[in-house]
């Protein structure tokens, strides 16, 4: 009888995606995924304890010090290791205190957008009909307008805040988790384990908890790792158009603008928070794709 | 046939899957799975259902569980119309009819654990005593239904496909229901396995009383478990009786079609056995055959065949058969 079993064998193959995550992580866990990880793990200490260490204050200026080069000494000695801006602040400390804000409004984004694009997905997904054509009829709209326009826009009339900053950006950030989710629900919804908890009586609201939602989440959180670098450069260049973060809070956005009057004579300035941003985004994006191809392999081309 | 009241009833039951246009999304028209079905299952006892593929045997079943909506008809259970009934009665009723499905590869959800799946429907359902309890009754339908109790913390794909439509009979057994649908329960599965779950099947009807509406395509095995047996085409029944009836006295010639397609043990004793090939594939239930839905494939079909629908009704000795020329052929069905 080992036909059949062999039968059974391959009819179960293509369902290997049906295994749980924690079975599967064994394997794989290539240098494209550690190294860029490494590098966000070392940012997020930096963000959580380098302000602590090198305290930063957004009024004190020391003029005597100002436009220091990186790697140079100011009046009493101390090696200040970025340079220092126009007003003799410590360019390593406002490096510190900008990847605080920036991921801090990453990650608030990120959450956001997620639990509107998820809930959003989750019904249009699930409950279809009418929901799904608004819905998603929502969401094309808000793809025809460029991202960074919608939020310049927004930004403009609800003006400078983090909190505004992250609703502008979990606004235009949105229909990417809606998406996703919705085609993961669709392919979920008519498992045959769907019918199964349904003839048992399941409420819609217990089958989506125990059946869809669990579905959902390893593409969920590849998708927010591919998304949290974009989120971070958004955040930047509304900070570097002023209409992000306020001066008090500086994020590396404000920090490149405070600088890009002074790219002939001070490159550090701008350079060093830019070069910071550039090697998170893309050690986020690499991490994401990573994430993408370790956990969802049929997701390739998107 | 001067009985109780049936446990299962189903009057002309018709299901429709609309054919909606690409852009409008307009009905354009309607495939009939389901159209007319009509039968009744007696409390202990076991109908086998059987057709071939796209006959809608499936769909009946989906219908009764109510994972497809009827387009009209009734289903009765115990007397009460489960269409007629309010919602929480619905969830209610659906305690008692619970199915078995066919791929146990796809039917248990893969992130739960089997404690988690078999106590699924007490979590949905009030009523089944404190959660402390749990683990120690499922234990026990575990042990019912022949796993081992110690395996509750796994995952379904630590188990065989054998053991996991085990881990199915237990899920729907922890409801107490009346009536277990299977839905080709053991279609995907091993011979040799297939025959310990029948077993299986068995011995809980005996010791707990179930009904059984046993939907499959082989015969053989239908055979085995039924009581009763409804051969369905293109979403009707051709012929329904008891096991034996069907099996030695067909009278419909799409049965006879399907009895002499069984292989025998031993065809030498049997010489005078026939095999008769059906011409032809099955038509578009989306556009069924006028009168009788058999006649494009049947060797007998004559005019009138076109014209008139044959009712299941008795014909020829003691059981239904819809067919105007019900004929038995004693050549076809082979002696167990």
């Amino acid at each position: 009888m080992t036909g059949g079993t062999e039968l059974i064998e391959t009819v179960a193959a293509p369902m290997a995606d049906a295994v749980p995550e924690r079975v599967r992580r064994g394997r794989g866990w290539g240098p494209r995924i550690w190294i860029p990880l490494v590098v966000v793990a070392f940012y997020v200490l930096a963000a959580i304890f380098g302000p602590m260490i090198v305290t930063f204050d957004p009024v004190a200026t020391d003029t005597a010090n100002r436009l220091l080069p990186p790697l140079s000494h100011r009046d009493d000695g101390s090696l200040v290791l970025f340079g220092t801006d126009q007003v003799g602040q410590d360019l390593l400390a406002q490096t510190m205190q900008g990847a605080r804000v920036s991921m801090l409004v990453g990650v608030a984004t990120l959450l956001l957008a997620g639990f509107i694009g998820v809930v959003v997905g989750v019904v249009s997904g699930y409950f279809g009909r009418w929901a799904d054509a608004v819905l998603m009829r929502v969401a094309d709209i808000q793809l025809t307008f460029p991202g960074i326009l919608l939020a310049i826009l927004i930004a403009a009339v609800i003006g400078q805040s983090v909190l505004n900053v992250v609703l502008i950006l979990a606004i235009s950030g949105w229909v990417t988790f809606a998406r996703v989710t919705r085609g993961q629900v669709l392919a979920t919804k008519n498992r045959e384990y769907v019918d199964a908890t349904r003839t048992l009586g399941a409420s819609n609201w217990h089958i989506i908890r125990t059946c869809i939602l669990p579905a959902c989440t390893a593409p969920i959180l590849v998708i927010a790792t591919l998304d949290i670098g974009s989120v971070i450069l958004a955040e930047a260049a509304l900070s570097f158009l002023g209409l992000g973060t306020p001066a008090s809070t500086p994020s590396w956005g404000v920090t490149i603008a405070n600088g890009r009057n002074l790219l002939s004579s001070a490159w550090w300035v701008s350079t060093i928070p830019g070069i910071c941003l550039a090697i998170l985004v893309v050690s986020f994006g690499i991490l994401g794709d990573a994430l993408r191809d370790r956990f969802d392999p049929k997701m390739k081309g998107i | 046939m001067a009985s109780a009241e049936p446990l299962l009833s189903v009057r002309d039951l018709h299901t429709t899957f609309p054919i909606r246009s690409a852009l409008l999304r307009r009905r354009v028209g309607g495939i009939q799975a389901v159209a007319g079905v009509s039968f009744d299952l007696q409390a202990g006892q076991t109908l086998g259902l059987v057709g071939e593929s796209g006959s809608g045997k499936s769909t009946v079943a989906r219908t009764i569980i109510g994972l497809e909506q009827a387009a009209s008809g009734q289903v009765l259970f115990q007397g009460q119309d489960f269409a007629a009934a309010g919602r929480a009665q619905t969830r209610r009723l659906r305690r008692d009819v619970q199915m078995i499905f066919q791929d146990p590869y796809s039917s248990l959800n893969p992130r739960r654990t089997v404690a988690e799946l078999v106590s699924e429907g007490w979590q949905v359902q009030p009523g089944f005593g404190p959660r402390g309890t749990w683990r120690a009754s499922v234990q026990e339908l575990l042990e019912r239904v022949g796993l081992n109790p110690d395996h509750l913390d796994r995952y379904p794909h630590q188990f065989s496909g054998g053991q996991r439509q085990r881990i199915g009979i237990a899920r729907a057994l922890a409801m107490s229901p009346k009536l277990i649908i299977c839905d080709e329960a053991v279609s995907a599965l091993d011979v040799s396995i297939q025959a310990q779950v029948i077993n299986l099947l068995q011995d809980l009807q005996r010791d707990l009383g179930l009904t059984y509406l046993f939907i499959a395509h082989d015969l053989s095995v239908v055979r085995h478990i039924s009581d009763r047996i409804a051969v369905m085409y293109l979403g009707r029944i051709v012929e329904e009786g008891t096991r034996d009836e069907v099996f030695d006295r067909p009278t419909h010639p799409y049965t006879q079609a399907l009895l002499s397609a069984i292989p025998v043990s031993h065809p030498w004793r049997m010489p005078s056995r026939e095999r008769i090939v059906l011409a032809g594939d099955v038509p578009s239930p989306a556009d069924p055959p006028s009168g009788c839905r058999f006649r494009t494939r049947c060797p007998k079909a004559r005019d009138r065949c076109a014209v008139e629908v044959p009712a299941l009704e008795v014909r020829l000795g003691e059981h239904a058969s819809a067919c105007h020329f019900a004929a038995v052929e004693p050549a076809v069905a082979p002696t167990a």
